[in-house]
């Protein structure tokens, strides 16, 4: 999902870019005695294509959000976690990262979108494992918490020990496009906050003990959601 | 003394942001030339002459700044223009740091764009022209 999004967000900035630098083309075009008709001719086709599809972006994002249209049921969260953690598998390797699971056995089922947990937890998992790609030796450990915190909650955590939220970001980082990586995009806490307040949770990032960031979410148990 | 034209090179791998730029620079009275790849651009014969390159941070195959890198390293000193569709502040450091004339967000702006263009092409002119007089004097 993190790269998904990041590409979407890629792919709606294109066609702006060409719609603007055409615009403004035609702007000088047109100013031009005698203007050049067929040349701004070409550039409203091409305005209007690049139109169609900036909104093709837009549909394919609200189709990965659209809430009601998501599919609903009962999951068990550990279970999620021990799938996504599987499927990092050969990630780990790759990144020289262990990844530690400490699930909660008491955890209650949570009413969510399977396929929309698991994003969420992939793009947790991949900031945690990319955070700490600059450490050279010593810890290198991810470590997934699932806690039954009350009857109606169950919280979900990511803790890595990279080098830690900067000081006053740990609202930040859930802005869209706020990222400190090279390559990213800074859509992908953006976008797993969505999922999770769609769930009706609360996301939130703290520093932890050792040196890096713990990334939480709360998510209300199945049988909370229905009284 | 002949005069040369000065050329801006464009790489971008999207076809509409770079007819649309092409468009833009053209309208401003450049003399453009684009290119879908770094592969294409350093395919090209190294122009003899003022110019510049505005570069898409983000492609397929080898990057903007992988390719501003390589130019670098080969001794091309051609001033560059970033054009990125996300603002990410230590790439723009450290392309800034590596020389880059200016790194603008896109969708890009053109005010922004040719005000960075004039000056990357005023900035190689002196470097041609340097160059072709230490050329001249050596003949």
């Amino acid at each position: 999902m993190g790269e998904l999004t990041a590409s979407l967000a890629h792919e709606l900035n294109q066609p702006l870019t060409g719609i603007l630098s055409n615009a403004q083309a035609a702007l000088r075009i047109i100013d031009a005695d005698p203007p050049d008709l067929a040349a701004v001719r070409a550039i409203l086709r091409d305005i209007v294509e690049d139109d169609r599809r900036a909104a093709d972006v837009i549909d394919r994002l609200r189709g990965l959000l659209r809430k009601g249209e998501s599919e609903m049921y009962h999951l068990d969260l550990n279970a999620i976690v021990r799938a996504v953690v599987k499927l990092l598998g050969s990630d780990t390797v790759i990144r020289n990262v262990t990844v530690v699971m400490d699930l909660d056995a008491a955890v209650r089922p949570v009413n969510a979108d399977r396929v929309q947990l698991e994003q969420v937890l992939l793009n947790l998992l991949l900031n945690a494992m990319e955070a700490m790609a600059e450490q050279v030796g010593g810890d290198r450990t991810v470590i997934v918490r699932t806690r039954a915190e009350t009857d109606a909650a169950v919280v979900t955590s990511v803790e890595d020990c990279g080098p830690g939220l900067r000081r006053g970001t740990q609202q930040m980082v859930f802005e869209p496009f706020y990222t400190t990586k090279k390559t990213g995009l800074g859509m992908g806490l953006a976008i797993a906050r969505t999922i999770i307040e769609a769930h009706r949770g609360k996301i939130w990032a703290e520093a932890n003990s050792r040196g890096g960031a713990t990334f939480h979410f709360r998510l209300p148990v199945a049988a909370a959601i229905r009284q | 003394m002949t005069r040369v034209e000065p050329i801006v090179f464009v790489v971008d791998d999207d076809p509409s942001v770079r007819r649309g730029l092409d468009r833009l620079l053209r309208a401003a009275g450049h003399r453009v030339e684009t290119f879908a790849s770094a592969k294409e651009f350093l395919e090209r014969s190294e122009h003899d002459g003022p110019q510049c390159v505005v570069l898409d941070v983000r492609m397929p195959g080898q990057g903007g700044i992988e390719l501003h890198d390589q130019l670098v390293a080969s001794g091309r000193d051609i001033p560059v223009i970033f054009i990125t569709g996300h603002t990410d502040v230590p790439t723009a450091v450290r392309a800034m740091k590596a020389g880059a004339v200016d790194f603008l967000s896109k969708p890009v702006d053109d005010a922004e764009l040719l005000g960075a263009t004039g000056l990357a092409l005023e900035r190689d002119r002196r470097r041609w022209e340097a160059e072709r007089s230490f050329r001249d004097a050596g003949a």
